[in-house]
């Protein structure tokens, strides 16, 4: 198995894309600390892990800096080790730009930004220790500029930032920093879909492979590949996982 | 199960350097591989290895792909994956330059993927799909080495885009990996840059050159369906020098 031992954390590991990358890494041999606020689909998430390695829950709000020292420490304690630090976790209202006020800036680095910052850092002193990697998520509503995600862009282009600051500054240390953007078909996407479907579609036909991806199979499996020695040699990168819609430039 | 059961997967300059560990990697997934290169000694070396074919392939020629493809179509059944990694370098100053020497590095490098591509679509497209993974070169990210080989490698970034927005819709993946200094024959008989290596070790964020099995295990991700929706992507494996 390609991640044999080796202990994880995602968060927002309880549903959609989060839960994808927990069950693809817990498969390959991982211990997976799952991070979230959803305390009925973390229990549910949490089950499935445990079928194939063994898994931690945490449901916890990662916009307090405390938190997530607490949970590092903790992690630490039960399993010994950090290998992987998933920065899944994102959450953001889709409002028009003049629209847009403090409050969503907040809300967006509060809950994706500040706590992808504060993860990287509480993890660092481990990470180093294991030549550990660190996946933190990009998105097409920031490469792109898509209408209505003000806030929801600029922390994601924060985070690519700071991801290729890290990986610059923690090279020397072995540590790899590299970005996933995705697309994929969350249930949250799935419950839009059944009531938007003109316009479902129409976001289909501009996919070049005509589909949205799959948490697990899709994007689980590219967390493994960055996750895993495969991956040594590659940091500071963004892989577009979005079915050809994005050429990075 | 294996990472590349089944699959039959072609690597142009197969037979050594990078290409050569691409090949034992990917038959050691479970891949039927096509090892097709120029050198023919490299090609009966290689084909000593269960499950690796050596076929003698000039990147540049016509002729030489469609005389593969059907080969490889007939004796296996199927083409599931090319790797367009085939390439030549040159060290000659830029002064002394030529309209041959360029030529002859965008025939091979630019032309020969170009080739690939052409005749491996109507293959795949008949099997709606079909993986294609294309060597280009983290010299084509920055802006560095003003020669014929930082060209034909722009080249490559550019066909690869291309090809995956125009053959998506036909279910095949078309991806780009960019390699930084890749420890390979090519590269260690530079001597003359040998302080130069030194340097870029020295700059590099992971401070190691790459091996050949870095290489490989981005292709093979890439290759694989692992990365079933990953398609015009770029994947620069260089241990962070370009993301400075």
């Amino acid at each position: 198995m390609r991640l044999e031992g080796k202990v994880a954390i995602v968060t927002g590991g309880a549903g959609g894309i989060g839960r994808g990358i927990a069950l693809a890494m817990a498969k390959e041999g991982a211990h997976v600390a799952i991070v979230d606020v959803n305390e009925e689909n973390g229990k549910k998430t949490l089950e499935e892990v445990n079928q194939f390695t063994e898994g931690m829950l945490f449901i916890k709000d990662i916009s307090v800096k405390e938190n997530i020292e607490t949970m590092v420490s903790e992690i630490v304690s039960r399993f010994g080790k950090i290998d992987v630090l998933v920065n899944n976790a994102h959450a953001s209202k889709n409002v028009p730009f003049t629209e847009t006020t403090m409050e969503h800036f907040d809300l967006s680095f509060g809950t994706g930004f500040y706590p992808t910052f504060h993860f990287m850092k509480a993890c660092y002193p481990e990470l180093k220790k294991t030549k550990g990697k660190v996946i933190n998520f990009a998105s097409g509503a920031g490469l792109e500029g898509q209408v209505t995600q003000a806030s929801y862009a600029a922390a994601k282009e924060a985070i690519r930032a700071i991801s290729r600051v890290a990986a610059n500054e923690w090279g020397p240390d072995g540590i790899n920093v590299n970005l996933i953007s995705p697309i994929a078909l969350t249930p949250g996407v799935e419950y839009w879909r059944d009531h938007n479907k003109e316009a479902y579609d129409a976001m289909v036909q501009k996919i070049p492979l005509r589909r949205l991806g799959d948490p697990e199979q899709d994007i689980g499996r590219t967390a493994v590949f960055l996750a895993s020695d495969d991956a040594n040699y590659m940091t500071g990168q963004t892989i577009m996982v979005d079915g050809g819609s994005v050429k990075l430039r | 199960m294996k990472r590349l059961e089944n699959k039959v997967a072609i690597i142009t300059g197969g037979a050594s350097g990078m290409g050569e560990r691409m090949a034992h990697l990917f038959s050691q997934e479970g891949a039927t591989v096509i090892a097709a290169d120029i050198n023919e000694a490299a090609l009966e070396k290689i084909s000593q290895f269960d499950n690796i074919h050596g076929m003698k392939l000039n990147v540049a020629s016509e002729e030489d792909w469609q005389h593969l493809l059907k080969e490889v179509k007939e004796r296996f059944g199927k083409i599931d994956i090319l790797v367009n990694n085939a390439g030549i370098s040159s060290e000659k100053p830029v002064e002394e330059v030529n309209i041959d020497d360029w030529q002859k590095m965008l025939t091979i490098n630019g032309f020969g993927p170009f080739l690939g591509i052409k005749h491996v679509v109507p293959y795949m497209k008949e099997q709606r799909k079909g993986a294609i993974v294309n060597i280009s070169s983290f010299t084509a990210q920055i802006g560095m080495g003003f020669n014929p080989y930082s060209a034909s490698k722009g080249s490559v970034r550019a066909m690869s885009r291309a090809a995956a927005t125009q053959y998506g819709r036909a279910g095949i993946r078309v991806n780009a990996v960019f390699p930084g200094i890749i420890e390979t024959p090519m590269t260690k008989n530079l001597e003359a840059t040998k302080g130069y290596v030194e340097q870029m070790v020295a700059a590099t964020p992971l401070q190691r050159l790459g091996q050949p099995e870095d290489i490989a295990n981005a292709v093979l991700f890439l290759a694989s369906d692992e990365s079933s929706y990953i398609t015009g992507a770029e994947l620069v494996i260089d241990g962070g020098f370009s993301a400075q």
